[in-house]
This record gives structure tokens, sequence and C-alpha cells, in this order.
């Protein structure tokens, strides 16, 4: 189910087109992938489909979908705890279900961190914090901004898991990476940004296809 | 890494910060330089008076005579009526009054011109001391009649302590709006993407000001209850002196937090908050009264909303006067809050949509 639609966006900052006609669905039920160079429109695409900047032509179109989200840079109350910012922000509508807050602090590990101050944690421990607060409302479409740079490979490895098993018919996931490979078993469906504009969007099961397909854009 | 490699950092950092700079080392030296000139005398010479005849009989001409005299060191102002020019004085439209009696050009007569002031304005008393003293001199022959000059002190005597706490509170509340406040929102900048997603800026702002009016009260409680202990005479408490607090940190506040917000958190917005926190302490005469020191900051104090809301606070909080009389004053306060808080709506307005 459409979750999430661009219909025909663009969006200009002065004389530079960041994205160039953009039509693509974020659908429940899947893993979708973001992949594309530095400058290729992710992040502002990201920045659309999250509300926090609007299009210049054409429309992001949501439905009743919440949507959680992990940003490139940490985003939580620094001189609060790790409980103290998950229940600041879970208290936000609608709240999380406590079983669902236990299962996501114990996939991450936070546990060993709840009474600490979130702006002294390590950049690892940041980023789980980060990601802790995208899930917390169990949200219909989380999106994800580079999830795994910060994180220790085990960590990786758990997260891997937890997000393969997050879709569902309710739910999907929207990540935006460079590291296409770290979620060969978790992607279903890619879109490939280039300059600003969609150059490939469509299922896969093939990472190496999806490997190729990026490379493709990032040689010329 | 080499000298000469800093250099070329530090000339880089002056590039990327030529805003702040020109601000800090050009224009705040260049307002310094330029206020100066509000200072021109220390001996009060244009704050206004009222002059009022005492009765009936009193002719134009008398009126006149005596606004010609008053000019000399204070700005005169017609007043039909005592009562009207009293409650000017209380409004501190005027700081004195000069009650003009018959007879100043009779030779036979022997005439008193009264000068009334108010005992809570204790930063006048001294001026006013002097002023009724070289008058009576001047006077000495200037009238046919026999002139002398009798001051009249009402309202309840109060101590330079006492004055100062009612403006102190006032001058801790427009620290607190132009940097306290601020600050805090500032430090919270990094969360407002995850805010903006979550929530939304305004209720973040709406949850700030729920819990920073109720705190700003708590000094005035602190300043209260060292002033009782003091024995101290004033009502910090009293309603309308909270109501004036209020209206001060959330209309100031809004202003400090509206520049925070259009310039993205960075460096000028702190510099133009501090020249504005400084420019109002300096320029709203919230100590001296208006015209004490030059007619150019009169103008500018009497265009200040804070240079009303101290009014306001020391006239309910030290005089104990009923918040009614003034107001106007407090719709005047409401207003600038209101036209702060468009300022803050607009600028967050900018704020999310440059993001």
């Amino acid at each position: 189910m459409a979750a999430i639609r661009f219909d025909n966006v663009v969006k200009r900052y002065g004389d530079v087109v960041a994205l160039d006609g953009v039509d693509i669905e974020i659908q429940t039920g899947r893993c979708h992938c973001l992949l594309g160079t530095n400058g290729s429109g992710k992040t502002t695409l990201l920045r659309l489909l999250l509300g926090l900047t609007r299009p210049t032509e054409g429309a992001v179109v949501r439905s009743t979908a919440t949507i959680g989200c992990s940003f490139q840079q940490p985003t939580f109350y620094p001189d609060l705890t790790v409980t103290e910012n998950l229940d600041v922000f879970g208290s936000m509508v609608p709240p999380p279900d406590a079983q669902w807050r236990a299962e996501l602090l114990d996939v991450l590990g936070l546990d060993r961190v709840a009474t600490r101050a979130a702006g002294q944690l390590s950049g690892g421990w940041q980023q789980k914090l980060d990601l802790a607060l995208a899930f917390l409302k169990r949200p219909t479409i989380a999106v994800l901004d580079e999830p795994l740079d910060d994180l220790d490979e085990p960590s990786k490895r758990r997260f891997q898991r937890f997000l393969a098993d997050y879709p569902d018919d309710d739910h999907g996931l929207l990540l935006a990476t460079h590291h296409v490979d770290e979620f060969a078993a978790t992607v279903d469906h890619v879109t490939v940004l280039d300059r600003g504009r969609v150059r490939d969007d469509g299922p896969l099961t093939d990472a190496a296809l999806a490997r190729q397909r990026y490379l493709e854009s990032t040689s010329e | 890494m080499a000298l000469r490699s800093l250099f070329t950092r530090e000339a880089r950092w002056i590039r990327h910060n030529a805003g702040v700079l020109v601000l800090v080392l050009l224009v705040l030296p260049s307002l310094f330089a330029v206020s100066t000139v509000a200072f021109q005398q220390v001996i009060p010479r244009d704050t206004p008076v009222a002059v009022v005849p005492e009765g009936d009989a009193v002719t134009q001409d008398e009126i006149d005579a005596v606004r010609g005299v008053a000019a000399f060191f204070s700005r005169p102002h017609d007043y039909a009526s005592r009562q009207a020019a009293e409650r000017a004085l209380t409004r501190e439209e005027v700081y004195a009054v000069f009650v003009v009696p018959h007879g100043l050009f009779d030779e036979e007569a022997s005439v008193t011109i009264e000068m009334v002031v108010e005992e809570e304005m204790v930063p006048y008393e001294q001026p006013s001391l002097a002023i009724s003293s070289i008058l009576s001199g001047q006077l000495r022959g200037t009238f046919p009649a026999e002139t002398t000059v009798e001051r009249t002190a009402i309202g309840t005597d109060r101590t330079l302590s006492e004055f100062l706490i009612s403006v102190g509170t006032v001058l801790l509340t427009m620290v607190y709006a132009f940097v306290y406040l601020p600050r805090v929102v500032a430090d919270e900048h990094r969360v407002f993407e995850r805010i903006r997603v979550e929530s939304s800026l305004w209720r973040l702002l709406t949850a700030k000001y729920a819990v920073f009016c109720p705190l700003v009260l708590v000094p005035v409680v602190a300043f209260q209850g060292i002033a009782t202990s003091l024995d101290f005479q004033v009502r910090l408490l009293a309603p309308g002196a909270l109501a004036a607090i209020l209206l001060t940190f959330v209309s100031l506040s809004a202003v400090a937090l509206g520049i925070m917000f259009l310039t993205r958190f960075g460096a000028l917005g702190r510099m133009v908050n501090a020249t504005l926190l400084f420019g109002t302490l300096a320029f709203s005469n919230l100590v001296y009264p208006a015209g004490f020191f030059s007619p150019m900051r009169r103008d500018i104090a009497r265009l200040s909303p804070i240079h009303y809301a101290t009014i306001v606070h020391r006239g309910t909080a030290l005089k104990s006067n009923a918040p009614g009389l003034y107001a106007d004053r407090y719709l005047l306060l409401a207003g600038f809050t209101l036209a702060a808080l468009c300022f803050l709506a607009g600028s967050v307005v900018v704020f999310q949509r440059r993001a």
C-alpha cells in the first residue's frame, strides 16, 4: 500500500535544482532503498518526505501514515539521559507500546547507557539512540539516513536483522545510503537518484544488480 | 603548520564572519559613540513639568510668566486643573507640578509658587530641591510681587533602595528575555528537526512560554522576600506589577527569539540581542526621569514600551496605585506584546521555509 507518494516533485534552491520531476511511491510491506552519490538529491527527498521543506513544484502526498526518522546527524536532547529522551519523544502522540519499546532497547542495547546524558555518549551510542527514536512509535514508514555508519559490527548485524523483520502489511522502511551491500538481505525496492532525477526505480532482489546501478550512476 | 597557514585561516574566518565583525567592530562602537550625545548634561533641563493655575483668578500672563521661568530647567506643559496635573505626575507624564498663584504682578502682594513632586520619584528628589532653591533666588526681583517657591512632596517617602528594587525587577526580566530564554532555545536548536517531524516548533514555543512565564516570577518572589526582610515598602507581587513583568518578558523574549530564528541561531543573532538589551537599558530611562539627560533621550524613552512598563511597575509596586490608573499603558504593552509575538511567528515561518 502506498503510504507516501511523490508526484512530479521539483525542488529548487535558487538556481540549483535539487530534485527534478521525481515520481516515486514509498509503500508499506517493503524495504525501499534510496541510492545516490553526494548531491544526488537523497537528503532533499528525505526532507520533503518528512515535511521539513516544501516542494517548488509537484506534491508529496502522505496518507495517514506515521513517520519515524533517524537523521544523519543524531538529533535528540543532549542534556537529557537516554531514558529521558525516549520518555520525551515517546510522550508525543501516538504513545509507543511498552513491549515494543523494551524490544527496541534490547536490539540496540541501550539499557546499558539508559541513565547517561545523551550528549556525552560516543558516536555509535548516539546513533543507536537516534535509531531508537525513529522506531519508538513503531511508525508506518521509518526513514533512515545512513543508519549503520557509526555502529560496530555486532550491532550492525543485530540491527540488520531487526530491519529485515520490520516491513509487514502495516509497516515499511525507507533507507538512504551509499552502502547497498550492507542491506543486501533487506532491500526489496531500489530508487537510484542521479543529479536530482530518478535514474532507476523498481523492485529488486539482486543486490549485485543494485550495486551495479549505483556504480553506473556514479561513473558518468 | 606554518604561521602563514594560520594567518590564512584567520583571513578565511574574517571572510566567513564578516557580518558579525562589522556589527561588533563597526556598528556597535559607532552606535555607542553616537549615543553619547544623549548624555549632554547631568542636571535635568528637559524633564517635563506641569504648569497649572491655582484658581480661576490666575491670568494667562501669570501662567506664561511661570512657564517662561520653568523653561530654564524643564519642559513645561499646561494643565487645566491641579487634579489632572497630579494625575500626570503619578503617571510620570511630568515630574513636577508648578501651581501658579494669582498676584505675581501685584507689587503689594506676597505670593508662593508651589512646586509639587512625588516622594517615590527618588532620583528626582535632590534635583527638585536644587531647582526649587535656584528658582527662589531667580524669582526674587523677577516679578513685582514678593515671590517664594515652596516645594511640596506628595506620596510616601521611599529610599533609593526601594526605588531601585522595582527598577531591578524590570531590568532582570529584560536580561532573562534577551539572554536566558534565547540561549535555552538555541541550545535545543539541534533537536528542531525531530521536533518538527514529531510535533512542531509552535508547540515547542508554547511549552517554553508555559514554563518560563511562571519561572520568571521566581526571581520576583525572591526580590519580594529580600525586600520584606529588609523592611522595604514595595509590593512586587501586586497583580498589576506582575502583569507588567509578564508583558515585558513575553514581548522582549518574543523579539529576541524572533531575531534568533531569523539569524538561524548564529552569533549575529546573539550580538543583535545584546545590542538591543543594552540599547533598551540605556535609552528607556528606567532609573532617571525622561528628559533628565537630554531632549533626545526623553524622546527616545517615550517611544520605548519598556519605559512605560517600568512606570507601570513603579506605580503599582512602589506607589501602590491601582492598575486602572495605567489602563492605557497596559493596553500599549499588550499591543506591543501582540506585535512581538506576530514578529516571532513570522520569523518561525521564515526559518521553516528557508530550511
